[in-house]
């Protein structure tokens, strides 16, 4: 079982995330699957992370959060964000299958971010859907 | 736009409450408490709504805020400073109703340092005449740029090298036509409300409804919408009939 | 779930080792990060407990180069085993392509391997997967202990036990010594991207 993404919609997903979240002051964002492939990620070239590690363990992190809420009778959790001194990072699920993971420091208020990401959610909706039916 | 029948109506349940409150000589009832507390804290409803607004945006919440910096308005009528303060506030608010996501990132943090500042103001006791002032200028400063870089269409991320062409034909389009914002409800009329409370010529603040001229270009942009729906809905019938014949 | 980026001409597969405790999995993957870690340039990463059992799940990713064009990305994790981990097992399951199945050959942990891999199959169900139509590889480990006089389940019974049914591929390895550690992973490998690319056409 697999699924492809070909040029078109990964240039797409990247406008997207770039014009969104990198030109609004977000210091990275990746776009990955539920299983730790980083489907596209993007940074506003300050600094460099160790993304492959961060997708693995941001998609187990969500993964034991999602059955945490189950347990405890939620469907699941609207706010999935940590927050550190300077750096943050905040969760969004898009569709069943894909996460959307923001890194943004104190610049950035939450509320703001969050209706930024609602955006983005809804275009790359969009685009990602049809991969889920398969 | 004030609703002047809730002023009235709001007034006169605070005038009775304050009332009470005062008429009161031993023990404290629950409903004063209420006002003590209020009186003690006056800023505790916006500082949660502040709050609020930095963790979700909602439109329940920025109505919320909205009305109570009406209702913070009305207590503090006699002060010009603190007037001034919410002025900014209720700017900053209408500004973000309007836009949501499209509102300048910045526009968040301005307006928690200028909560910041009216409640060092408001809880500063004896504070002098001259100290306030210079707080609220400073704020006042800080928003009038984050206007102008509004108005200049500047992105969030200080243009690098290599700058985009697409920022250059904003600035351009900008410079053509002075005063033009990108982002509406910011209005030219509040620096006379700061000036003449800065000049303290003893006049009362004219208190100008700012959400005014964005409602009416808003109604007009909405004209214009139904508008264009309305013929394009009649062309469309029409290609149909065609192709039904 | 393998993902083929068609833009940057990638393909990206995981890979579980699963297994019962203390089985050698994580020990698998130290001895490829080990051996390889001129090549790999990322830490692996572990997430385990003080007493060094794996508690939510190990990270291995590299690039074995291209192949037919594409740039072939593996990402290697491995599973808690201990029994009360199900629940994390199961997320670490998620999107999988590939599985080691790596058995204690210890005499004592007979029925240690046969349970797990019955839990495996249920894990796999709940994602609409079956044992039988993923890529799959058993690794017989610790057969290094026999040196030392500990008792091993014979081949033939790992075998009787564990594959005869599935019939697949199988190692008898040492993680500890590196052993047969590579030729599982080169074949659980190759079986994946086979499998992936008759996906594609």
């Amino acid at each position: 079982m697999s699924y492809t993404l070909g040029q078109k919609q990964l240039d797409k997903i990247e406008d997207i995330l770039k014009q969104d979240l990198i030109d609004n002051g977000v210091r990275c964002v990746f776009l990955i699957d539920m299983a730790g492939n980083i489907v596209a990620n993007l940074d506003n070239g300050e600094k460099q992370h160790d993304i492959y590690s961060l997708a693995a363990l941001a998609a187990g992190n969500f993964g034991a959060v999602s059955a945490m809420a189950k347990i405890i009778g939620e469907n699941e959790f609207s706010l999935l964000f940590h927050k550190g001194k300077t750096e943050n990072i905040h969760f969004n699920k898009i569709t069943t299958e894909f996460l959307l993971i923001t890194i943004f420091g104190n610049d950035i208020s939450l509320g703001f971010l969050r209706l930024k990401v609602s955006e983005s959610v809804e275009q790359l909706k969009a685009i990602l859907e049809p991969l889920v039916s398969l | 736009m004030v609703d002047s029948k809730d002023v009235d109506n709001l007034s006169s349940e605070l005038e009775s409450r304050l009332d009470d409150l005062f008429s009161e000589t031993n023990g404290v009832q629950p409903d004063a408490e209420d006002i003590d507390a209020a009186a003690y804290y006056p800023l505790a409803e916006l500082k949660n709504l502040i709050l609020s607004i930095d963790w979700e945006i909602t439109d329940d919440v920025l109505e919320k805020f909205l009305q109570q910096i009406k209702d913070l308005k009305l207590t503090y009528k006699h002060d010009k400073i603190v007037l001034a303060f919410l002025q900014i506030l209720n700017s900053l608010g209408n500004y973000i109703q309007t836009n949501r996501a499209k509102s300048h990132p910045k526009t968040f943090k301005i307006l928690n340092s200028v909560f910041s500042s009216l409640d060092k103001v408001v809880l500063t006791r004896d504070m002098a005449e001259t100290a306030r002032k210079k707080i609220l200028r400073a704020e006042m400063n800080r928003y009038k740029e984050l206007r102008n870089q509004i108005s200049q269409g500047t992105s969030f991320t200080q243009p690098k090298a290599e700058a985009k062409p697409e920022k250059s034909e904003i600035a351009k389009a900008t410079e053509d036509q002075p005063g033009t914002l990108t982002e509406p409800s910011v209005q030219p009329s509040e620096t006379e409300i700061f000036e003449s409370t800065m000049t303290d010529h003893g006049q009362e603040p004219e208190v100008v409804s700012l959400r005014e001229p964005s409602v009416e270009s808003l109604s007009e942009a909405v004209e214009e919408i139904k508008k264009y729906i309305h013929d394009e809905i009649s062309a469309l019938k029409k290609e149909i009939d065609a192709l039904r014949n | 779930m393998a993902f083929v980026n068609l833009k940057n001409k990638e393909i990206q597969v995981k890979i579980v080792y699963y297994g019962p405790g203390r089985g050698g999995k994580t020990s698998n993957l130290e001895y490829v990060y080990k051996k390889f870690a001129k090549r790999i340039n990322t830490e692996m990463v572990t997430v385990k407990t003080h007493g060094d059992r794996t508690l939510f799940f190990d990270f291995l990713p590299f690039d074995i180069g291209i192949v037919n064009g594409y740039d072939v990305k593996i990402q290697l994790y491995t599973v808690p085993g201990q029994v009360k981990y199900n629940a994390t097992r199961r997320l670490v399951l998620r999107g999988v392509d590939g599985i080691v199945f790596v058995a204690d050959a210890m005499a004592v942990r007979r029925e240690k391997n046969i349970l797990a891999l019955k839990n495996l199959q249920e894990n796999l169900a709940a994602y609409k997967k079956s044992i039988f139509r993923i890529p799959f590889v058993i690794q017989y480990n610790k057969i290094d202990l026999k040196e030392q006089g500990i008792p091993l389940l014979p081949l033939q019974t790992l075998e009787k036990d564990l594959n005869s049914q599935l019939k697949l591929p199988s190692f008898a390895a040492s993680a500890v010594l590196g052993t047969n550690v590579i030729e599982t992973l080169k074949r659980i490998i190759s079986m994946t991207v086979a499998s992936i690319k008759k996906d594609l056409k």
